[in-house]
């Protein structure tokens, strides 16, 4: 009766052992993505997923934007990587994201927002002004 | 409101370039019809003044954002096939150089926020105005972002059901219409009276320039 009972304990014992979970906390270098609106506003507590672009059926990290709109990873390979952030409203971003043999995160820098808004500007002028050209010869009838 | 890409099945946004694509081409004629001499210049600054107005982001209670369109002024003054070519090439812009949008998402965007909008505008304008003017322009405008709004809300939470993984995992959008919805079109409520406003005062500054000119 005394060996079955210690037979269960240990039985017991070592299931609880298997569900156990070790931690270390460590330092070690993420590539960190922030997120915001247009107007300053972090993208906070939103869905994102990331996937290698060779995996993109096989998520590498799902979660939420922390408070600050802010994605924090550790890509376990260089090449591009893709983050996908949803809003429910329909807001959110496909961002890719070029990781070098150093694994560190690289990306192109952009254009300036006011120069693009101006170029934007200039084409919606010039397309209706190529349309007025294209009708100029029914108007001078 | 614009749907980036990434966002959007190709089940949804292929047939959406079809019909779009098929509306595209009768617009343009439409609007070479349309055109003359006089109206062109406004057209094109109207456009212009749509692209600036939708990189205004409003901040809106639950920390996210939105803007107003333009597709009201535009599609009173000049007819909602005019709006919907107009706001293609708008979004189109913002896709390719702003980012905001997308290029596979651009046939969705232009027919909800351009077509269904404009088209909108148009009929409520033509119901409401012997009412009173600018009652009738401001509802005009407040529908237009408010009907677009819940075309892009239903486009967004069916795709957890028309794509997804053997497992049910959506592939595209991941929230379905039961979050969409009020997501989209409460925001949108508050963003229509910005575009009724819009309307009211664009429609009027273009009647009484039109009138000087």
């Amino acid at each position: 009766m005394a060996l079955r009972l210690v037979a269960l304990l240990t039985a017991l014992l070592s299931t609880a052992y298997g569900h156990g979970l070790q931690v270390q906390v460590k330092q070690d270098r993420a590539v960190v993505i922030h997120i915001k609106y247009e107007e300053g506003q972090p993208f906070s507590f939103k869905e994102y997923t990331i996937y290698h672009s060779q995996e993109p059926e096989k998520p590498f990290a799902v979660g939420k934007t922390d408070r600050y709109g802010r994605v924090s990873f550790l890509p376990d390979r260089a090449g591009k990587w893709i983050l996908k952030a949803f809003g429910e409203d329909g807001h959110g971003v496909v961002k890719e994201i070029n990781i070098d043999g150093s694994m560190i995160g690289t990306q192109a820098s952009g254009q300036d927002r006011l120069l693009k808004v101006l170029t934007g500007v200039a084409v919606i002028i010039g397309f209706f002004g190529a349309v007025g050209i294209l009708r100029k010869k029914r108007w001078a009838l | 409101m614009h749907i980036p890409d990434g966002f959007i099945s190709p089940k949804a946004y292929v047939p959406a370039y079809v019909i779009a694509g098929g509306l595209w081409i009768y617009g343009f004629k439409q609007l070479k019809s349309r055109l003359d001499e006089k109206t062109l210049p406004f057209i094109a600054v109207i456009t212009a003044f749509s692209f600036a107005v939708s990189l205004l982001a409003v901040p809106l209670p639950g920390g996210t954002s939105g803007h107003p369109v333009g597709v009201g002024m535009l599609s009173v003054i000049f007819g909602y096939w005019i709006a919907f070519i107009s706001l293609s090439l708008v979004f189109f812009l913002q896709a390719v150089l702003l980012g905001d949008g997308g290029i596979t998402t651009l046939p969705i965007n232009a027919l909800s926020m351009g077509f269904a909008g404009g088209l909108t505008a148009h009929i409520v304008y033509r119901l409401t105005r012997r009412i009173n003017e600018r009652i009738g322009l401001f509802i005009a405008g407040w529908f237009s972002v408010v009907v677009a709004s819940l075309i892009v809300a239903f486009i967004l939470g069916i795709q957890p059901v028309i794509d997804h993984s053997p497992d049910g995992k959506p592939l595209f959008f991941p929230f379905g219409l039961e979050i969409t919805l009020p997501a989209v079109v409460i925001p949108h409520t508050l963003i229509g009276i910005i575009e009724g406003i819009m309307t009211v005062i664009g429609v009027e500054a273009y009647r009484s320039l039109k009138v000087e000119g």
